[in-house]
C-alpha cells in the first residue's frame, strides 16, 4: 500500500526517535551547559545577580590576581597528574604482568586489587584520613615500629600530594584489568616465536608484550591525566572544612576544587566558569598532543604497513 | 504494591485535616499555603528546628512549613544551585559569607523595614549588635542565635591537679601569663608529667592544657581583645598590626609550647566537646553552641571567661544569619515564621544549650530566663557570668558582619596561617607576606551607624 520512499522515511524517523533520548540527554546535559559555561566565562554572573559582559576579565584576574590561590591550584594539579599517572600506570602494568601468569588464587588477588574502585572514593578518602593520620595512624604506628621516622602526609605541604598519589595507586584496579585484557589478547605464537628464537622473558616483555599493549598504555595514560586534572573527591574530603579548602596553605587545592570554591564559597560563578574554559582547553591540548606523538611509540597491528 | 497505596491514603486525609482544622478562624479565611525553610545543624539541631516548623504550622493553621535540611558544609552549594534554578526557599538560614555577597543584590527582605510595620514586635526588643547589616538601615539578616566564645573546661581536670578553676566573671579574668602556667599545669603526658616538669614528654601527651579551632572565630576574638581588627577603621588589612599579630602568636605559642596540640595531634580530637568530655583537653576556647553536646552527655564541666589580652577580655557575637529571600511568593508566612524562629519559636533550642535568645526579655524576665539559662546540664553555674554578662556587657560583633567579601578574604587568611600553626612561620612574617596579596581583595567595611 505505501509506497518505498515513505517507508524509507518511516523507518527514518523510527530511527531519530530510537536516538532521541541519546541525543536529547547530549545536548540537554552536555552540549547545552558547555555552551553556557562559554558564555557566562565572559560575564560576572553570580547567582540572583544579572550577568554582566566583561570580556577577559575573568581569565585575565587569574594571571594578574595578587592571590596566590589560582597558581597554588595548578602547581597543586600539575605535581599530581605528573606524579600521579606514571606512578598509577607503572605499578598497575606490573600487577597485570603478575595477574597473567599461573599463580595460585589468582581470582581472589584480581578480586582483591579490584575492590577499592568498588568503595565509593568519599568511603575510602575517610579510611586513608585515618589510616595516614600522622599521630596514632596505622601506616606510621608501623614507620615507627621499624625505626623510621615517620612523615606527616595529609598534614604536611611537601608530602599532602604524594599521599593521595599513593591512594590513587592503591585505586588502580580498572587500569590493571584494562591491562589484563590487553596481555590475554596478546597472540601465543608471538611468545612462541621468540622462545624458538632463545628469547628470555625479558626478551618478551620488551620485544612481544610492550608493543603489542602500546595502543592500551596510550589509552591509559591519556584517560588518566584527564581524570587526574578532574580529581575532586580526595582533597575535598581529606584536606577540606567548612572553612578551608585544600590544605594546608592551599598545598592540595587541586584545580577543580579550586573551581568549586570559586563557584559556591565565593558564589562567582562567571569566574568559575572560565577556570572550568581553562581546564577544558588544557585537557583537549593534552589530548591532541599525546594523540599527535601517539604514532612514533604506539604499534597498531591492524594499522601495519607490509 | 500496598505500601504504594498506603501513602496517599495516609497523606490526603492527613492535607484535607490541615486544611479545614477547626478551631483556628484563620484557617477557615485562607489558602493554604507551603512554606520552605532551609537550614543545616547537627542531629539535635535538626530535630528541633523540625519541631519548630511543625508547631509554627499547627498554629498558624494554613501555613505547612516544609524544612529543608542541608549538611553545613554543602550549604552553600545547595542554597546557590535551588537559587540558580529558581527554587530558593522562602527563608532560612544562610553562611555569613553567601548572605553578604547576596545582600549586594537585593535578595534578601530588610528586617528592620519588617519590624518596622510589626504590630507586635520592635527592632529594640532585640540584642544590640545581632543584625547582618550592609547600611545603617538596611538588616539583610538576624543572627539565627546568639552566641559568644568562652572558656570551657572539665571540673575534674582541675581537681586532680589542685588547681583554681577559671573565673567566670568579667573582672576577675586571667592575665595571660596565670593562663598559659595554668594550662602548663594541665597538660600531662602518659607518665603522669605535667609541662612544666623535667622529663616532660611532649610527645606522648594524655591531655593538653587548651584546645582550640583553627578557622577565624577562635584567632579573631583574640586579635579583638587585644585591641587588633581584621581591618583597621579605615577599612585597610588590619592583621598586620602588632596589636593583631601579638594575640595570634600567643596561640600558635601555646602549641609551641606542647599545652595545645599542633594540627597534626589536633586531628585525633574528634570534636572540641569530645576534648572536654575524654578530657583530651582540660579547656577549651570555643563557642556556645558546644553546650548542647557537653549537656547531653552530662559532662563534667563549667565555662570561664577567656584570659585577657593587653587591653582586656571580651567576646564576640558570632552566628549564622536568618534571611527571608524576597523572591517568595508568600513574603507575609516568610515573615512570621522567621518571627516565630527568632523569638518563642526557639524557646527549646536556648533550653538545650545549642542557642542564646535574641530576644532581651528573655535576658531581662526572670520567668523566661528561668525557663532555658539554667543552671542545668547545658547551663552550668559558670554560664550567667562567662556567657550571658559577657554578651550582653562585653561583646563586640564578630568580623563577619562588618567586613565585605569576607570569604574571599577568610580563604587567604586561613591558608596563610596554616604554617602558623605549624610553626614554620611567626604571625608577624605570615601577615606581612600576605598583606600585598591580600589587599586588592578587600572593599572595606559596612557601615553599620
Amino acid at each position: 500500500m505505501n509506497g518505498f520512499g515513505s517507508a524509507r522515511r518511516r523507518e527514518a524517523a523510527a530511527g531519530w526517535l530510537f536516538a532521541m533520548p541519546v541525543i536529547l540527554g547530549w545536548v540537554i546535559f552536555v552540549a547545552g551547559p558547555v555552551l553556557v559555561t562559554v558564555f557566562l566565562a565572559l560575564t560576572d554572573y553570580n547567582v540572583g545577580g544579572t550577568p554582566r559582559f566583561v570580556g577577559a576579565e575573568n581569565y585575565r584576574r587569574f594571571f594578574t590576581s595578587a592571590d596566590p590561590s589560582f597558581f597554588a591550584s595548578v602547581r597543586a594539579t600539575a605535581l599530581y597528574g605528573l606524579l600521579s599517572v606514571p606512578a598509577c600506570i607503572a605499578v598497575s602494568f606490573l600487577l597485570a604482568l603478575l595477574l597473567n601468569t599461573k599463580v595460585r588464587l589468582r581470582g581472589l588477588f584480581r578480586a582483591a586489587l579490584f575492590v577499592p574502585v568498588i568503595i565509593p572514593l568519599a568511603a575510602s578518602s575517610v579510611i586513608w584520613m585515618w589510616l595516614f593520620q600522622p599521630d596514632f595512624g596505622v601506616v606510621n604506628f608501623v614507620i615507627r615500629a621499624l625505626g623510621m621516622s615517620a612523615p606527616q602526609w595529609l598534614a604536611s605541604e611537601r608530602t599532602v600530594i604524594p599521599t593521595m598519589v599513593l591512594m590513587n595507586v592503591w585505586l588502580s584496579g580498572n587500569s590493571i584489568v584494562i591491562f589484563l585484557a590487553a596481555l590475554q589478547a596478546v597472540p601465543r605464537h608471538l611468545y612462541e616465536a621468540v622462545e624458538v628464537e632463545g628469547g628470555n622473558a625479558w626478551h618478551k616483555l620488551v620485544h612481544i608484550t610492550l608493543p603489542m599493549v602500546s595502543p592500551t598504555i596510550f589509552f591509559v595514560v591519556v584517560t588518566g591525566f584527564i581524570n587526574a586534572l578532574q580529581a575532586f573527591v580526595q582533597p575535598a574530603i581529606m584536606t577540606s572544612d567548612a572553612y578551608h579548602a585544600g590544605g594546608p596553605n592551599n598545598a592540595s587545592l587541586l584545580y577543580v576544587l579550586f573551581i568549586y570554591r570559586e563557584a559556591f564559597r565565593f558564589s562567582k560563578l562567571g569566574s568559575a566558569s572560565a577556570a572550568a574554559v581553562l581546564l577544558f582547553a588544557v585537557i583537549a591540548a593534552l589530548t591532541w598532543f599525546f594523540f599527535r606523538f601517539s604514532r612514533s611509540f604506539v604499534y597498531y597491528e591492524a594499522g601495519e604497513r607490509t | 504494591m500496598q505500601t504504594r497505596m498506603r501513602l496517599p491514603a495516609l497523606v490526603i486525609p492527613l492535607l484535607l485535616v490541615g486544611i479545614v482544622h477547626p478551631g483556628t478562624g484563620r484557617a477557615a479565611n485562607k489558602e493554604p499555603v507551603t512554606i520552605k525553610y532551609a537550614y543545616w545543624g547537627s542531629p539535635q539541631e535538626k530535630l528541633a528546628v523540625e519541631k519548630a516548623c511543625a508547631e509554627f504550622s499547627k498554629k498558624s493553621g494554613y501555613v505547612t512549613v516544609v524544612p529543608v535540611y542541608i549538611p553545613e558544609q554543602d550549604y552553600d552549594a545547595k542554597v546557590t544551585a535551588m537559587a540558580a534554578a529558581g527554587d530558593t526557599p522562602d527563608a532560612g538560614y544562610c553562611t555569613a559569607q553567601l548572605a553578604s555577597i547576596w545582600s549586594g543584590q537585593g535578595k534578601f527582605v530588610n528586617w528592620f523595614e519588617m519590624l518596622a510595620k510589626d504590630p507586635d514586635l520592635k527592632k529594640t526588643d532585640f540584642v544590640d549588635g545581632i543584625w547582618f547589616q550592609n547600611s545603617p538601615d538596611n538588616a539583610y539578616g538576624i543572627s539565627t542565635a546568639v552566641e559568644a566564645f568562652g572558656l570551657f573546661y572539665n571540673k575534674a581536670a582541675f581537681k586532680d591537679a589542685g588547681l583554681k578553676e577559671p573565673p567566670s566573671r568579667f573582672d576577675q579574668a586571667w592575665t595571660w601569663d596565670e593562663f598559659v602556667k595554668t594550662a602548663q599545669l594541665l597538660t600531662i603526658d602518659r607518665n603522669g608529667k605535667n609541662a612544666t616538669q623535667p622529663g616532660f614528654d611532649p610527645t606522648a601527651i594524655k591531655q593538653f592544657g587548651v584546645t582550640f579551632e583553627k578557622w577565624w572565630g577562635p584567632w579573631s576574638v583574640h586579635v579583638l581583645n587585644n585591641g587588633g581588627d581584621f581591618l583597621t577603621p579605615d577599612g585597610k588589612f588590619g592583621l598586620t598590626d602588632p596589636a593583631a599579630t601579638k594575640a595570634i602568636q600567643r596561640l600558635a605559642d601555646l602549641i609551641k609550647l606542647h599545652v595545645a596540640p599542633n594540627p597534626i595531634q589536633f586531628k585525633a580530637i574528634p570534636s572540641q566537646a569530645a576534648a572536654i568530655q575524654a578530657r583530651l583537653a582540660a579547656m577549651s576556647m570555643h563557642g556556645q553552641w558546644i553546650n548542647l553536646d557537653l549537656g547531653a552527655a552530662k559532662a563534667n564541666y563549667d565555662i570561664g571567661v577567656l584570659p585577657r589580652m593587653d587591653r582586656n577580655t571580651g567576646t564576640i557575637l558570632i552566628s549564622g544569619v536568618s534571611v527571608i529571600f524576597k523572591d517568595s511568593k508568600h513574603p507575609a508566612e516568610a515573615w512570621a515564621l522567621s518571627k516565630y524562629l527568632a523569638s518563642d519559636g526557639a524557646l527549646p533550642l536556648y533550653q538545650n544549650g545549642l542557642w542564646m535568645p535574641t530576644m532581651k526579655k528573655f535576658y531581662t524576665d526572670p520567668a523566661l530566663l528561668a525557663k532555658w539559662a539554667g543552671p542545668d546540664a547545658a547551663h552550668p553555674p559558670g554560664f550567667k557570668g562567662a556567657m550571658m554578662d559577657m554578651v550582653l556587657n562585653h561583646s563586640r560583633p564578630s568580623i563577619t558582619y562588618y567586613v565585605k567579601n569576607f570569604g574571599k578574604l577568610d580563604s587567604m587568611v586561613s591558608a596563610a596561617l596554616d604554617p602558623v600553626w605549624q610553626g614554620e612561620q611567626t604571625a608577624e612574617q605570615a601577615m606581612k607576606e600576605l598583606e600585598p596579596k591580600i589587599t586588592p581583595e578587600i572593599q572595606g567595611r559596612y557601615q553599620l551607624k
